[in-house]
């Protein structure tokens, strides 16, 4: 991915000065913009938001103490990292400097390579920064969904347990048989989404092991679609897959069971009662498609958007959401995208969804055809 | 004898709550599996008091709210509402379209059964509760 250039915005009322620094950062690929005292920097950095201010101390006015102190004070320009440019060299000037919110200093006369060194190190900074905040922020919004939908399937399961240690010989043999079934559901629905949790947590700190395998395409699904049999059956959902051939993909086993079981369940969960899940591969362009295709409630266009989003499903999370619709999903494309496989959907709302999982073909397995 | 909405579509929760309040407040309960049909089985059955979960399908419980609050003949009626979310600016949010209280889930059946209780009690409807 090709990055934007750098903003950089420099404060200075010495003009010799300013020309230099800005010579010096042009020719390394930023865009310089210029202020030539406080009260001009405050408008700007507020109008440009630049990546990285170099900031004067000494200049008529408002000192560049003062102008950082309130830069920093501002929720737009607050994280912009200042490095002061000063021919203070004095011990408290320098502390001052910190204090008032700067990242660094540079001494004028300074070298053209210190400065090129300093400015790369804080932009390098903030960006790892900006990184850690995001990843932290998604990590939040992640805990908090997954015990959202975590409390659900157990508040079931333990009303309903409370019901039969309670009063067990007050029940009919229907009644029990009912609520274990009920049960059995939550728990499944509990112990997926723990799955979820700590794939995805895995592959978030880097401990996730990709480990490539022969998988046989049919086989795996045929596996799959038995574990869900009985959920199938208490919506009387038919699940049809009629591959006859078997298929070998070399790819991580772990993350195709996962995607294909995401991908099933959601299916079953989202298709009314006597409905229909059809489930096919074929291999065509070098790619093994994976259909997962249901005649359920499909999507409204607005939700299509949001589907692969973390941020979007928490937004929306309380009004529209169905006990863990999203999570899966959103775990299915991170995982696929370190396999270098794809997923994407198609889906009209009251008609159904088709969803897609692409495999590259492996050059040395790509025309083996097993047959069963 | 009081009557109870229960409007959940989780299936463990609705015999739960329908459980515990018939045993608690010899209540009659009717119910439903999402707000539209909730909202069908209010006007039908007119009860005295709805519990309604937030996170549903087809229409969620803050919609569901919204259509009991516009309705001439139920905007009064005691609404509280289920939710597994304890976010105190959404709790906050709830409070202020004027449902009675909320239950925290998972359910614990003193707080829900004391919980319906106050709410009762101050909506003079715990007098139609039948002591047993």
């Amino acid at each position: 991915m090709i990055s934007r250039p750098k903003k950089i915005l420099i404060v200075e009322d010495d003009e010799v000065s300013r020309l230099l620094t800005s010579r010096i950062l042009e020719a390394s690929g930023f865009n310089i913009y210029n202020s030539f005292n406080g009260d001009e920097a405050l408008v700007e950095a507020e109008k440009l938001l630049p990546d990285l201010i170099l900031l004067d101390v000494s200049m008529p006015g408002i000192s560049g103490f003062e102008v950082c102190k309130i830069l920093k004070n501002k929720k737009e320009t607050k994280d912009i990292p200042i490095i002061f440019l000063t021919g203070k060299t004095e011990y408290q000037d320098l502390v001052e400097g910190f204090l008032v919110g700067g990242v660094d200093y540079i001494k004028k006369p300074f070298n053209k390579f210190e400065l090129l060194a300093r400015v790369n190190t804080h932009l390098e900074l903030k960006k790892s920064k900006d990184k850690i905040v995001e990843q932290n922020k998604i990590k939040d919004k992640f805990f908090s969904i997954i015990a959202h939908d975590l409390k659900s399937p157990l508040s079931s399961l333990t009303s309903l347990a409370e019901i039969m240690n309670e009063e067990f010989s007050d029940l009919s043999n229907d009644e029990i048989k009912k609520f274990i079934g009920l049960i059995y559901n939550s728990s499944r629905n509990v112990l997926s989404l723990i799955e979820n949790l700590f794939t995805w947590s895995r592959s978030q700190i880097g401990t996730l092991e990709i480990v490539n395998e022969e998988i046989e395409i049919r086989h795996e699904i045929k596996r799959s679609i038995e574990s869900f049999r009985s959920s199938a059956r208490d919506k009387n959902i038919e699940i049809v897959f009629n591959n006859e051939h078997d298929l070998v993909i070399l790819s991580d086993g772990k993350i195709f069971k996962l995607v294909i079981a995401n991908l099933i369940s959601n299916g079953i969960k989202f298709t009314n009662k006597d409905g229909l899940i059809e489930i096919s591969f074929h291999q065509a362009n070098g790619k093994v498609d994976i259909n997962i295709k249901d005649n359920g409630i499909g999507f409204e266009n607005e939700d299509k958007e949001k589907l692969f989003k973390l941020e979007s499903h928490f937004n929306t999370r309380g009004t529209n959401d169905e006990k863990g619709t999203g999570l899966g999903l959103i775990l299915c494309k991170e995982l696929l995208s370190k396999v270098g496989a794809q997923i994407s959907f198609i889906s009209e709302k009251d008609k159904g969804s088709c969803f897609t999982v692409s495999y590259l073909c492996n050059s040395n397995l790509s025309n083996e055809l097993v047959n069963q | 004898m009081l009557k109870i909405l229960i409007i959940d579509d989780d299936e463990g929760i609705r015999i739960y709550l329908n459980n515990i309040v018939k045993k608690g407040f010899a209540a009659e309960t009717c119910q439903a599996e999402n707000g539209l049909k909730g909202l069908g089985v209010m006007r039908h059955e007119k009860p005295d008091i709805i519990l309604l979960d937030i996170s549903m399908p087809v229409m969620d419980g803050l919609k569901t709210l919204f259509a009991i609050r516009s309705d001439k003949e139920f905007n009064k009626t005691p609404v509280i509402i289920l939710t597994a979310n304890s976010d105190k600016e959404d709790i906050a949010k709830l409070l202020a379209m004027g449902i009675s209280d909320y239950i925290l889930k998972p359910l614990v059946k003193e707080s829900v059964l004391e919980r319906i209780k106050k709410v009762l009690e101050k909506t003079n409807l715990i007098s139609k509760v039948e002591s047993n």
